[in-house]
């Protein structure tokens, strides 16, 4: 069973999420800011992590940049989900280090667990 | 100023000439009159001589007259037929004497009494003239002084050298700087300048020193140091004054657009709010709604379907006014990112129409494509120009009946690649055609055959073709259908830096 951290600081979309991500048969682990993000990985560790952008108290970019400096988590593949869909954040994650790019509104959930799968295999 | 023609001078002469001929006659006269009577006794022979001697002294004086001067002096003689005769000769003479010369002078005296008359009011004229420009210089520079007093802008006037003349209030405002400190120093050592980056511009860099020495106007933004240590972010140009072919110095003009730049700011940060704040609910509503139509709670039954699609689709408009929305002030703001990329446009145009054919197949239209044979890349930003073709597309799709024809055709035109999007559909109304590219504006004919839609599509359809350096413009009659027509320079778009893409 896959193991999944996702890091959504919307009770809505977060909710989304674990219905689908459950459905689909992952295990799951959700973490409402980049501070608990980074706390739970002590906990747990994760095939993948969904990461949001915008948050409080630590934003996605320090949550990514942190994951990467870490020895221990920066082989963990990370898809950034957000609303911010400019090219500058998206070319900034995608420095960061993160694995691919998602803009929320823009795309069904399907596609989200189906990219996720992808990244999986 | 008396002046002698040499012709009066003549005349003078003449005149002298007559008297010593008149003196010497009278004392020959008078010498004659002596002999005769000393030798003769003879009272006939003495009153004869006498009345000679005094007929001619009498006739003397009145050539004397004429010749002094008094025109009207006749000799008034009556006498003997003879004497009669010369008297009348002499003032026949008179007045042949009179009339050429009096009349000429006269006339003279007429014509310079005339010119003096004019040159008068000449002087007259022009001393009104010179009072008027006077009076109009001191208004002009009242009004210079007044302008240059409540202008907002900094407005600072140097000679060739770049040494401050003039200095005005706002100048003094904005650098702290006061105008009996600044007069007579260089500009560009009073207030120096920095670029964004923080980097001093060095003297041959300012606008100012361009200005002077190349003899046209540059402007700028810049960062002020002000006297103290403050700083201030101006726009600022400079303006050569040009005096028949020099440069005689030259008006720099700046203002604060600190208030500006805090403005774009707070524009950036909303749309980067609306992005956010409105899209999050609305993924989560997109995605319930999802799940729902997909059976993740259990299968729907038809009726629950329905609702949960008429949700669904709702919540899509919503996505899609929010994007428009977020277009639109990209646009506006002058910030979108323009990239030319060597570009296929049937292939671009397959892509678009591949996106819009599930809507055109569920109405049953027919899409015709037809682009010219002899097409070459085109450098143009992708992006943009699938956002124009996708919304002329929808358009034509959306307010076209089912069962309608829908053509895509790709010409060349002198030096332009023209685009032509064609339907057999509703049309545009006359009334609406000068509002057809106004932001919100729907025509009244399609509001109610088709509810969705936002008036944003031509809006920016309109925006970026002329942002692309191309020109957009339409054919429709009322039942009939609409061609809608844009060129782009076969050249290609002008890349732009800008900071912000579309639909993302």
């Amino acid at each position: 069973m896959a193991k999944i951290l996702i890091v959504e600081d919307d009770k809505f979309l977060a909710n989304a999420y674990r219905l689908k991500f459950s459905k689909a048969g992952y295990e799951i682990k959700i973490a409402s800011d980049g501070q608990d993000a980074i706390d739970s990985l002590n906990t747990f560790t994760p095939d993948i992590i969904l990461l949001d952008l915008i948050m409080p108290i630590k934003d996605g970019f320090a949550v990514l940049e942190e994951l990467k400096k870490n020895d221990k988590w920066k082989s963990i593949p990370v898809v950034v989900a957000s609303n911010l869909g400019q090219k500058e954040d998206i070319d900034k994650s995608m420095a960061l280090g993160a694995t691919d790019y998602i803009v929320k509104s823009q795309i069904p959930i399907n596609d989200i667990l189906v990219k996720i799968n992808n990244v999986l295999k | 100023m008396t002046e002698f023609l040499p012709c009066e001078i003549l005349y003078f002469m003449k005149i002298k000439y007559k008297l010593l001929l008149i003196i010497g006659f009278s004392a020959l006269a008078i010498a004659l009159f002596s002999i005769l009577l000393y030798f003769s006794q003879k009272t006939e022979v003495y009153l004869l001589v006498s009345l000679i001697v005094i007929l001619v002294l009498i006739v003397v004086v009145g050539i004397e007259a004429i010749t002094q001067g008094n025109p009207d002096f006749k000799a008034d003689i009556k006498a003997r037929d003879e004497i009669e005769r010369l008297d009348k000769s002499f003032d026949d003479r008179t007045e042949k004497l009179k009339a050429p010369y009096f009349e000429d002078l006269e006339k003279k005296v007429q014509e310079k009494t005339k010119a003096l008359a004019q040159r008068i009011e000449e002087l007259n004229s022009e001393r009104q003239k010179i009072k008027e420009a006077e009076e109009k210089a001191l208004i002009e520079e009242a009004k210079e002084e007044a302008t240059l007093t409540s202008i907002g802008e900094g407005v600072v006037v140097t000679d060739p050298q770049g040494k401050i003349l003039v200095f005005n209030p706002a100048a003094e405002q904005l650098t702290n700087w006061a105008t009996s400190e600044t007069v007579g120093r260089f500009w560009f050592e009073t207030v120096p300048a920095m670029d964004e980056k923080g980097y001093l511009i060095s003297r041959k860099d300012r606008d100012m020193y361009k200005a002077l020495s190349i003899g046209k106007k540059f402007s700028s933004q810049s960062i002020y140091l002000q006297k103290g240590s403050g700083k201030i972010t101006v726009a600022n140009t400079a303006t050569p004054i040009v005096f028949k072919n020099q440069v005689i110095g030259a008006v720099q003009v700046f203002r604060d657009i600190g208030h500006e730049k805090e403005v774009d700011r707070m524009k950036t940060e909303f749309i980067s709010l609306a992005s956010h704040q409105l899209r999050t609910p609305l993924s989560a509503m997109k995605w319930f709604c999802e799940m729902l139509l997909n059976g993740d709670a259990g299968e729907l039954n038809p009726e629950q379907k329905e609702y949960a699609k008429n949700v669904s689709d709702s919540n899509e408009r919503m996505i899609h006014l929010v994007n428009s929305l977020l277009n639109i002030s990209r646009i506006e703001s002058g910030r979108i990112i323009i990239d030319p990329k060597p570009t296929n446009i049937n292939k671009l145009i397959s892509e678009v129409i591949t996106e819009i054919k599930v809507k055109s197949d569920a109405k049953k239209q027919r899409i015709i494509v037809n682009v010219h044979s002899d097409l070459p890349l085109i450098n143009i930003d992708p992006q943009l120009i699938r956002e124009v073709y996708i919304n002329l597309l929808t358009n034509a799709s959306k307010y076209t009946p089912p069962n309608g024809e829908i053509s895509v055709v790709i010409s060349k035109k002198d030096g332009d690649v023209i685009s032509q999007v064609s339907d057999n559909g509703y049309g545009i109304p006359k009334k609406d055609y000068d509002k057809i590219f106004q932001k919100f504006h729907r025509g009244e004919n399609i509001i109610k055959i088709e509810t969705e839609g936002t008036g944003l599509g031509l809006y920016l359809v309109k925006a970026i073709i002329e942002s692309s350096g191309g020109k957009i413009w339409f054919e429709s009659t009322e039942g009939k259908g609409t061609s809608f027509y844009f060129s782009l320079p076969i050249s290609g778009m002008q890349a732009k830096k800008g900071e912000v893409t579309l639909n993302s």
